[in-house]
This record gives structure tokens, sequence and C-alpha cells, in this order.
């Protein structure tokens, strides 16, 4: 600029740069008070191995026997890979996508689809799951349940009914709407199964963690824990159902 | 009727209004769900007094948010018609 001397500039832009710096880095720490982005790359430590066995697990977790998880520090458990029931974002993830592709599918095969019901699908399971995380965390906070279950982990635990979604629609693909809903309800009961062993000693009540053991769990909130686990269940089955149901030729 | 991002959000936007809208001593106290009325000191918060102390910070923590969100949603909807 004429008339101003160099320095003043390179001064004025050094001052920019470092205040632009400053702030971005504010930024970030705001947001990772909200979304854990640091804590993310947890959950997607994943290898083939993990997720072949967790699919298996989820469609057929009767004979699992061991469903405790390994910790490796305080509050972290180890890494997906390396533990088969520790909680995961990969799964969920490729579901909701896979969930949008298979509705567009077999809408596709009702000669129903246009390229809006892909956005119309995608932004509606995703309020879907952002509804039930909202009702699952007032429910906690209401039956007063501490947990050390973060917001990521009712995410992964929410996510995996897309899983029964999807294997109902094609169910419903190929045999038409008795297969769809047996493959639903069968799913119900599976997910249902799943999460009642998975989360059953991960949700603790206050009044243990405050007077006895910490590793007991006491009578009062056993009877609470039990109803947030049976709420879970009927929301899961319920969404699951309203994700599919509208996608099957009547 | 289409389940949505927007209708979500507009369904929230409502219920919110609606409970910082409740009147603490004209209505509230009247049914037995006063600020004053549920002080137990026990062990384990009962449900109720979980109840009315969520309903308390929502009241306390959305008013002013709630005020723009508000505003911003009939913008919108005057708008999109």
């Amino acid at each position: 600029m004429p008339g101003i001397p160099d320095q003043v500039t390179a001064a004025a832009f050094q001052y920019g740069f470092n205040a632009l710096g400053q702030s971005s880095q504010a930024v970030g720490r705001e947001f990772e008070k909200y979304v854990p982005v640091s804590r993310l790359k947890y959950y997607f430590a994943v290898d083939t191995g993990y997720v072949v066995k967790k699919l298996r697990l989820l469609t057929f977790p009767f004979w699992h026997s061991d469903w405790s998880i390994k910790y490796e520090s305080e509050s972290q458990p180890v890494q997906p890979r390396y533990e088969i029931n520790a909680p995961d974002l990969y799964i969920p993830l490729m579901a909701y996508v896979t969930y949008v592709v298979a509705a567009g599918l077999v809408l596709g095969t009702q000669d129903r689809f246009t390229p809006e019901m892909l956005g119309i699908q995608a932004s509606s399971s995703l309020a879907f799951i952002l509804f039930e995380l909202a009702v699952i965390f007032v429910a906690m906070y209401i039956t007063s349940i501490k947990s050390n279950l973060k917001l990521l982990d009712m995410l992964s635990y929410c996510g995996y009914q897309f899983i029964g979604a999807i294997s109902a629609l094609m169910a419903g693909l190929l045999f038409k709407s008795i297969g769809y809903y047996v493959v639903l309800t069968y799913f119900s009961f599976a997910l249902g199964f799943f999460l009642m062993r998975s989360l059953k000693w991960q949700l603790q009540s206050d009044s243990a963690a405050n007077q006895q053991d910490p590793y007991a769990a006491s009578t009062s909130g056993t009877k609470r824990r039990f109803n947030l686990l049976i709420l879970m269940m009927v929301l899961q089955t319920f969404t699951m159902w309203r994700l599919s149901a509208h996608l099957i030729a009547p | 009727m289409a389940f949505t991002l927007w209708t979500l959000f507009e369904a929230s936007l409502l219920c919110l209004n609606a409970i910082c809208v409740l009147h603490e001593e004209r209505f509230l106290a009247k049914v037995g769900w006063g600020v004053n009325q549920v002080h137990g000191f026990g062990e384990q918060p009962t449900v109720k007094s979980q109840v009315l102390n969520l309903i308390r910070s929502i009241r306390t923590v959305m008013r002013i948010p709630l005020i723009f969100l508000n505003i911003l949603t009939i913008i919108f909807k005057l708008i999109l018609g």
C-alpha cells in the first residue's frame, strides 16, 4: 500500500495471522467440549476381524458368554479392534449409509424412487436417532442413573439398529411382507438381548456409587436400570419399525 | 407427515416454549409441583424432584435463547410460507 512503510504492513499481517490462529484454536476447544473430536479416533480403531465378529454378535447374541470389557486406564476401554464387546462408530456409520442406499433400492423396485427421497430418508433417520438420544439422556437424568457412557457410546448403541432395519428391508424385498415382519421381530429380540447384556453392568445407580462398594449394584437402583433398558429396547424396536415400514410394498 | 430434522426442530421448539410458559406461582404450586415444596435431602433424588429440577433449569437457561430461536423460526416461516 502506498505511503505506509513495509514493516507496518508486515507487522499487521503477522498480527492478523496470529489472531486467526488463536481464535481457531479457541473455537476448536469450545467445539471439543460438545463433540469430543479427539475421542472419535478411538471409535474408528477397528479392523475387519472385529467388524465380522461384531456383526455376527449383533445378529446372534444368544451364545456369547463373556460380555465384560477390558479397560486400559480409568475410563478408557481397550480399542475395539482388541475387544469385541467395546462399542464403535464404524459399524453404525456404515450401516446408516447402507440403509439410505438400501431404502433407495427398495423404492426403486416399486417405481417410487426419486433422488429427493434419498435426502429425505437420510435426514429423517438422522432425526430419529437424535430424538432417541434425547429421550435416553433425559430418562437417564430423571432417574438419576449415573454411568460412564458418554454421548458417543450411546450414539453407537443406537446406531446398531440400522443393521436390523437393513436386514428387514432385504428380507422384505425377497420374501414380501411376511419375511419382513419375521426378520423385524427376530432383530428386535436379538438387539434387545444384546443391549440388555452389554449395558447391564455399565449403567450404575447413584446411591451405589456413594454409599456402598462401587462395584456392587444396589437394590433400588436395579429396578430403575432395568426400566431404562426396557425403555431403550422399546425405543429401538419402534424406531427400527418406523425406519422401514413405509418402504415395504403394500 | 414427514419426520425430518426441520420438524424435529419445530417440535422441540414448541415443547421448550410450553415448558417456559408455565407459571410457577399460579399453576405449579397449585398442583403441588412448586419449587419450595420438594426439598428433600435424602440419599437419592426421587423422580419427581428430578423432573421439577429439570423444568426449573430449562426455564432459567433457555429463556433468552428461546427468544432468538422463536424470532428466527418466525422469520423462516414467513419467508418459506
